[in-house]
């Protein structure tokens, strides 16, 4: 299973705090694949594939961001109607939990990708390799 | 008319007052000075034996006590009887280990009583009335203080307790209770709860004691208006006895002071020099009859103002004013003392920097409190679902601590806004 790095940022919950980051991070050059925006009432944590990793987290660090970096799994999908249904069901019997789930902006030749994350990475890697789900790899998302 | 539980002494002429107020304060220094070494060695680092104080008037001359005092001298330590005479404690809300308890004979619990009579028949009560107490039984003064003045006057005593409105509305109107007793907040909350219920009309309240937290004249007009009773305020400290240190009589204008068994003064906050009387300051009472927890010159922190015109109601003893703040930087939130310092301390021992603001405010006449909290950066994962659990750990601990529920709030770090390096700690938005 190939595993790319995502970008956790702590944002709260105002006008003009999503864009504020975004700016930081186009001054900075870097370019995003994905994004995702999880949030209750007071704050929202910013999800985030960047094109490259080291300079976002640095960037936003010194900036006073509260960021954390994890691995997550983009899995590749069929861009066809029950594409997505199929794998999840394929992942599901074997018990994977899964937290949350966004897409990549990029697709190609008939495929799309969405970002994964589940509770037992394990469980998850274990089902992924067992029913020869494709994962994508840097290079296939664009990241340095 | 006006009605009196104890006329001989609600309205006895000055001068006797003073003299019984005299005497018996000599009394309690001596009792003080014999049985409760803690004080005694304060006045002896004050240079005062008992034969320094002449009279009243020497009563500037006492060290003051403070909550402190009372802290440091848990549990028994100002105690000046022993166990086998004493029959009560309560205690005062607040932290394990910080809580203050007093203690009382029964003698104590018998001359409390007689001050919660006299406010309850200021208020109207006659052996006639059902008096329903929602204060809390317990530890907390509020249940067992109004309580025992309702069967004082012979009234029937429901002693409900807090909570649960609908078994409330059920007794206030099943049982046709004509006087409650409460905090304000509770009032308006259950003032409410009977207009939406729409049985205003089988509601036969005439009046309302209500006390143990801060309320605005406009919250006292809310609630006359929607129960159609007199609302008069009370007043006390558990380390003083509890409710009914004094209470308001039909012309509401000031809580009258059981002087009798309370002496109050007003002292400057920061040079804690006694003020003229109607000037704004810090309020100290001396009690002069308590047997088993006597405090002399104990700091209220509470600030108000004294009044020794003479009232309508014929009541002789002096008034004072509804406490105007503090001088100290506790909160009065849903009638619990809290003090930002406790919150701190939750904070720390859960890994929490202390960088934190604490916002009250009042809504629909109830209080609110949200704690901010920044958050630590080794303990963001990413994870939502963790942020809503770190939130509800550090609301239940605050909960364990302080008896209150409040919301806590994690924020970035650094959100909260400084004065000179240090983080503003309270925001109060309540408009008392």
């Amino acid at each position: 299973m190939n595993t790319i790095s995502q970008v956790s940022a702590f944002i709260e919950n105002r006008p003009g705090m999503l864009r504020e980051i975004l700016s930081i991070l186009s001054e900075e050059g870097i370019n995003l694949r994905a994004l995702n925006v999880a949030e209750n009432e007071d704050y929202g944590i910013l999800r985030i594939i960047p094109d490259n990793i080291e300079k976002t987290m640095k960037v936003l660090k010194s900036n006073e961001y509260l960021v954390s970096e994890i691995q997550v799994c983009a899995i590749e999908v069929p861009d066809e109607p029950g594409g997505l249904e199929n794998l999840l069901g394929l992942l599901a019997a074997d018990g994977v939990d899964i937290q949350y789930m966004y897409s990549v902006f990029a697709f190609k030749e008939g495929k799309a990708y969405m970002i994964i994350s589940a509770k037992d990475v394990v469980i998850m890697s274990r089902s992924i390799e067992k029913n020869n789900i494709t994962t994508a790899d840097k290079e296939t998302l664009g990241i340095n | 008319m006006e009605r009196y539980f104890q006329e001989e002494i609600e309205c006895m002429n000055r001068d006797k007052l003073k003299e019984l107020q005299n005497e018996r304060f000599l009394k309690q220094v001596q009792n003080v000075w014999d049985n409760v070494p803690y004080y005694k060695k304060k006045m002896k680092d004050a240079g005062l034996t008992p034969s320094d104080i002449k009279s009243l008037d020497d009563l500037h001359k006492l060290p003051f006590l403070t909550k402190d005092d009372l802290r440091e001298t848990y549990p028994y330590g100002l105690f000046a009887r022993p166990i086998k005479d004493c029959v009560r404690i309560h205690s005062t809300s607040g932290t394990t280990g910080r809580r203050v308890v007093a203690g009382y004979t029964q003698h104590d619990i018998d001359l409390w009583n007689d001050c919660t009579a006299r406010a309850l028949v200021a208020a109207g009560a006659t052996k006639d009335d059902v008096v329903q107490v929602c204060y809390g039984y317990g530890l907390f003064t509020g249940g067992a203080g109004l309580d025992g003045g309702s069967h004082k006057v012979g009234c029937l005593t429901i002693p409900m307790s807090s909570g649960n409105t609908s078994r409330q509305l059920q007794f206030m109107t099943d049982l046709g209770s004509t006087i409650i007793c409460c905090t304000p907040s509770y009032a308006a909350y259950l003032a409410e709860s009977i207009h939406e219920a729409g049985i205003r009309d089988k509601i036969k309240l005439k009046a309302g004691i209500f006390g143990a937290e801060a309320w605005s004249e406009g919250m006292r007009e809310t609630i006359e208006d929607m129960l159609g009773i007199k609302a008069h305020d009370i007043y006390g400290l558990t380390e003083l006895s509890g409710p009914g240190v004094s209470y308001e009589c039909n012309a509401q204008e000031g809580m009258h002071i059981n002087e009798d068994h309370f002496i109050a003064e007003i002292i400057d906050p920061d040079t804690l020099e006694p003020l003229p009387m109607g000037s704004k300051g810090e309020l100290v009472f001396t009690s002069i009859t308590k047997e088993a927890f006597p405090l002399l010159r104990y700091r209220t922190k509470d600030i108000c103002i004294l009044n020794d015109e003479p009232c309508s109601c014929g009541r002789t003893h002096i008034r004072m004013s509804k406490p105007m703040g503090r001088s100290d930087d506790m909160l009065i939130i849903k009638g619990v003392n809290v003090f930002p310092s406790q919150i701190e301390s939750v904070l720390i021992e859960k890994g929490y920097q202390p960088n934190y603001q604490i916002v009250v405010d009042r809504v629909k006449n109830s209080d609110t409190c949200e704690v901010k909290v920044e958050m630590p950066s080794d303990k963001f994962t990413g994870e939502l679902t963790r942020l809503n659990r770190m939130e509800k750990e550090l609301s239940d601990a605050i909960k364990n601590m302080l008896g209150i529920r409040v919301k806590v709030r994690l924020v970035a770090p650094r959100s909260i806004e400084r004065s000179e390096g240090k983080a503003k700690r309270v925001i109060d938005n309540r408009k008392i």
